[in-house]
């Protein structure tokens, strides 16, 4: 049995044979939708996902990663997000006014309501404080499970700026977080218990 | 626990892509696959200093569509030395008259056209160029020629052609200095797929 070629393998092939890229989208496309849904809705995630494999193969020779490919593909998929990172903020702002997550489909609507809590409400708060490129490299982190080398390589900086950038974040989150409940009643509560 | 770690809650409930979500961004891969990327940029310099990398072949074209034999004015030449040539012959037709121009785009080296002479304005044409700028796909799909034209009896003028869509589409002539050839432009059929 032939083994599997490694995405580095595939990337590297597909300069000669572009059909080769076919398995980077096969292996990758479900990620990247993922994220790209969380943060920008599914209609945008549709569009942006298939935009970023098409951007990724035009940039195959440009890809520098040394073992998956799935952080150079957050990095495109994070760039393409810039151009609706307005889009973005509102939906975190009225994510953290109403604690219901309008952007995730859930397959019951109760669940929903009831499983938007209290904290995830601040933490939207938080999320709409933060500058964009801290809140990329934040998400990158809690979304998309990279570590802070990967993030460095998705965005292209280095390392060190990765870890301001989530020092900041982080400051920003304990700011937000430490919050008085009572400041913010409906974001506290969380669950539109009205329906 | 880190407060950054909080917002992995983020991820709960997330949908899975659609099925069609999934066919149409392999569509829109395809026709990238398809399209025709002109040149593979070089790849960039690793930060630790490692010796910067070429891109393997600095133009790899990869084609334009499916295989040069599918389409009448698109055709494969093999040369020894010179790698894996793909030309077009576009027909133009204009208000002036018509006439052709051949796209060559070898695997390494400058993409260059030159125009055949055919009829009207046009019947006694010559000159050719380069190809600084090809992309994109189906209606979308363009190419900027720029080069030098000579009119019979007439002094050589630098033009600009813009050719727009495929397999059907138009085509722009611009001169951008004054002499006998004006602006004309038209439709043209590349028949180039994708």
């Amino acid at each position: 049995m032939e083994p599997v070629p490694s995405d580095v393998e595939c990337v590297a092939r597909s300069l000669r044979e572009p059909k080769a890229f076919e398995a980077i989208f096969d292996r990758h496309f479900g990620a990247v939708h993922r994220y790209l849904h969380r943060r920008a809705g599914r209609e945008l995630a549709d569009e942006l996902a298939a935009e970023t494999f098409a951007l990724a193969f035009e940039r195959r020779s440009s890809c520098r990663a040394s073992d998956s490919v799935l952080p150079w593909l957050y990095g495109i998929a994070t760039n393409l997000l810039r151009r609706s990172w307005r889009a973005e903020r509102r939906q975190l702002h009225a994510y953290s006014r109403s604690g219901v997550d309008r952007w995730v489909a859930y397959e019951d609507e109760t669940v929903a309501r009831v499983d938007g809590s209290s904290l995830d409400a601040r933490l939207a708060r938080a999320l709409v404080a933060m500058r964009p490129r801290q809140r990329d490299a934040l998400l990158l982190y809690a979304l998309a499970d990279l570590s802070y080398e990967e993030i460095a390589l998705a965005l292209d900086v280095p390392v060190g700026t990765v870890r301001t950038w989530l020092h900041r974040a982080r400051l920003t989150a304990q700011r937000e977080l430490a919050v008085d409940a009572d400041s913010s009643p409906l974001a506290t509560t969380g669950v539109d218990l009205n329906g | 626990m880190d407060e950054l770690d909080l917002f992995r809650n983020f991820r709960r409930g997330v949908a899975a892509p659609t099925t069609d979500a999934h066919r149409r961004a392999s569509v829109r891969l395809a026709s990238a696959l398809e399209a025709v990327p002109g040149r593979v940029r070089p790849a960039r310099a690793h930060r630790d200093g490692r010796r910067r990398l070429v891109a393997l072949a600095a133009a790899v074209l990869v084609v334009v569509v499916g295989t040069a034999s599918a389409f009448g004015t698109v055709r494969g030449i093999f040369r020894e030395g010179q790698g894996h040539v793909v030309g077009a012959r576009i027909p133009c037709e204009g208000k002036r008259g018509s006439f052709y121009v051949e796209l060559r785009f070898p695997e390494a080296g400058i993409r260059s056209w030159k125009v055949v002479p055919g009829t009207g304005r046009y019947a006694e044409v010559t000159g050719g160029g380069r190809i600084p700028q090809v992309g994109g796909h189906a209606r979308a799909w363009t190419a900027r020629l720029e080069g030098f034209l000579t009119l019979r009896k007439g002094a050589k003028q630098r033009v600009v052609i813009t050719i727009t869509g495929r397999p059907n589409g138009g085509f722009a002539l611009t001169p951008l200095q004054p002499g006998v050839l004006q602006r004309d432009s038209g439709t043209q059929s590349s028949e180039f797929s994708g």
